[in-house]
């Protein structure tokens, strides 16, 4: 029986896709038409146009009436009765009546591209401030329903209401990128993301930073990592290669003491006057840890908790990155698992010194449960928004990294159990990928036991647990542990930055960088105050 | 959206701080108290408690209420303390 000939993707399969399929007029809501316009244009590669020929009329001219047409659509997005702009009725009918066009030829429909990319700046213009509360601008009604939507009981955010999650999301976004040409670079406060095996989680602190900087201790922990925690581990893959490949895990026996950090924290914040969060590496937590120093210390505590495979049911270990955030004696938290297993080979054990626990004749995977796969992007004020990677997870581009450089985040703090943090190693080659785009700043750290136990061949030891690089250019800066001390405080300072969209609109400086202005070792004597007080 | 259920951690859901954010917009944007709290579903007793502080209730426990000052503090919204 013959089969039909495959068909074209058409301007209607898409609008169909997002379920705006076969409408007059376009959705009242301008994050939905925001989604609808990305995808014509992405799929079409048409955004391209916006740098070849383009505005239709003078710069100053495209900004004004783009700006005036934004703020009319953000007051009647919340009015039923309201008329939609007569620019965004006419642009999206300019669309509707090039629905039956091939999605590869939409580049050569000029009327139908520029109604693209106007629906797309205007919804971007309407969205404005979204996603976070700013307390020098008086929330209107877009917004507060902006917010309800983010807190929408449901895996993954969105700013989305006609569109549902599983088809296409639309997040806040913190950076738009200023070098290169894609679709990103067209909005200022809107992320599109595919929905699809990772899901984007955006939580606002209710109680913001209100500083116009960051304090962070960072706790390098353990201080010390022998070759015995780390072991073979049973599996349940019965069809894995034993004659290549092993499982192995990791056992961090230390427990971490709420007094002892304590200590470090008193002692920082005698150095830097306030410490607004405590960062500790990847394993370095058992399961809780993070919520129990919060609640306990009343500060934000992120850091990668963990717990071994157990041998006797072949289950397998966790390894998360989890924050958490004081709020009244309890604390609001979140936990991302990590994405991809560690795989050791031979250089690897050689580097680390692991031979005696596990053969360099395997490779070794680390045997950890892989979850549902999340990213979450914690707002912490209206100018600084951040988010959490577990090492391969910033190596591996899937499926993460379409997604931080779609939201942009101020800063990205990567926790990892790992090697000195050598400008020249990986986490810097990765780091400098994300400072130029989306232009975040990016933290990694390393506990100091694995640092001490790696010998990099043909470098000298190092005591380089962290990592710093942001998006004002020039090297990665290597940040040591110096002898006795037990913890660094970080000094991260916001430098209100400009951003240009490709299509000539400036966010007027509402972009938070953040950028490494003090480092300081902690060391852990109590103070002699303290002491006189015992 | 998916099969798997995403892992949750010890703690409070921090959906829920998105809707004290939300209750705190408006809260500002001048909509009454009430209105405001009919509105929003907690599902964790204590951050419900924060925002009944926010929206001015004097009945609440000493540690929701300095929670909600700090928020009110921030948000330019009158302190729950101050009766």
């Amino acid at each position: 029986m013959p089969t039909a000939p495959p068909t074209r993707q058409t301007v209607a399969d898409v609008l169909a896709f997002l379920g705006l399929g076969a409408r007059p007029d376009p959705p009242r809501w301008p994050p939905d038409a925001f989604a609808a316009a990305v995808l014509l244009l992405q799929r079409s590669g048409a955004y391209r146009l916006a740098v070849d020929r383009w505005p239709p009329g003078s710069l100053a001219g495209w900004v004004s009436v783009i700006e005036d047409v934004g703020r009319r659509w953000r007051a009647a997005s919340t009015d039923d009765a309201a008329p939609l702009p007569q620019e965004v009725l006419g642009w999206w009918r300019t669309l509707a009546a090039s629905q039956g066009l091939g999605v590869d030829s939409l580049a050569q429909d000029r009327p139908a591209v520029e109604a693209c990319l106007q629906l797309l700046a205007a919804a971007d213009e309407a969205s404005a401030g979204v996603g976070v509360l700013d307390p020098e601008n008086p929330p209107d009604e877009f917004g507060q329903r902006a917010m309800g939507l983010l807190a929408a009981d449901r895996d993954a955010s969105t700013l989305c209401i006609e569109i549902e999650p599983s088809r296409a999301l639309v997040l806040p976004k913190m950076h738009t990128p200023q070098v290169g040409m894609s679709i990103r670079s067209l909005s200022h406060h809107l992320a599109y993301c595919d929905a699809g095996d990772v899901c984007p989680r955006w939580d606002v602190a209710p109680k913001p930073l209100g500083a116009r900087s960051l304090n962070l201790l960072v706790l390098p922990w353990p201080l010390e990592v022998v070759p015995r925690q780390f072991r073979e581990s049973p599996g349940r893959l019965e069809n894995m290669s034993q004659e290549t490949f092993r499982f192995f895990t990791c056992e961090m026996p230390e427990a971490v003491g709420v007094e002892r950090v304590r200590v470090l924290l008193e002692n920082a914040e005698r150095l830097v006057g306030r410490v607004d969060a405590i960062v500790f590496p990847e394993l370095a937590l058992r399961p809780d840890d993070c919520v129990r120093l919060a609640k306990s210390l009343q500060r934000v505590v992120i850091g990668g908790e963990g717990a071994p495979a157990d041998p006797a049911t072949r289950g397998a270990g966790s390894n998360a990155a989890v924050v958490a955030v004081p709020l009244g004696r309890d604390a609001l938290a979140t936990r991302q698992q990590k994405h991809h297993r560690w795989r050791l080979d031979e250089r690897q054990i050689g580097q680390y010194g692991l031979g005696s626990q596990l053969h360099p004749e395997h490779a070794w995977w680390e045997y950890i449960e892989l979850g549902a796969r999340q990213i979450r992007f914690w707002c912490l004020d209206s100018w600084l928004a951040f988010c959490v990677l577990i090492c391969e997870d910033l190596a591996r581009q899937d499926p993460v990294a379409p997604v931080v450089r779609a939201i942009g985040p101020n800063l990205v703090i990567t926790l990892v159990m790992d090697g000195p943090q050598l400008a020249g190693r990986w986490t810097a080659r990765y780091a400098t990928v994300l400072a130029e785009d989306p232009g975040a700043s990016v933290l990694s750290l390393t506990s100091a036991g694995m640092v001490r136990l790696a010998r990099v061949p043909g470098r000298a030891p190092s005591r380089a647990v962290a990592l710093w690089k942001d998006g004002r250019g020039g090297a990665p800066r290597e940040i040591d542990l110096e002898e006795g001390a037990e913890g660094i405080v970080l000094c991260l300072t916001r430098r209100m930055t400009t951003e240009w969209s490709a299509d000539g609109r400036s966010d007027e400086e509402a972009t938070g960088q953040l950028l490494l202005n003090g480092v300081h070792q902690v060391y852990p004597a109590r103070a002699p105050r303290a002491e006189a007080r015992q | 959206m998916r099969e798997d259920k995403i892992e949750v951690a010890m703690g409070i859901d921090p959906r829920e701080a998105t809707l004290l954010t939300l209750v705190a917009m408006q809260l500002k944007s001048g909509k009454r108290p009430e209105e405001v709290l009919a509105s929003v579903d907690f599902k964790d007793a204590h951050v419900q408690e924060i925002a009944r502080g926010l929206a001015g209730d004097q009945s609440v426990s000493p540690s929701a209420r300095r929670e909600a000052d700090r928020i009110a503090k921030w948000a330019g919204l009158p302190l729950a303390s101050a009766g």
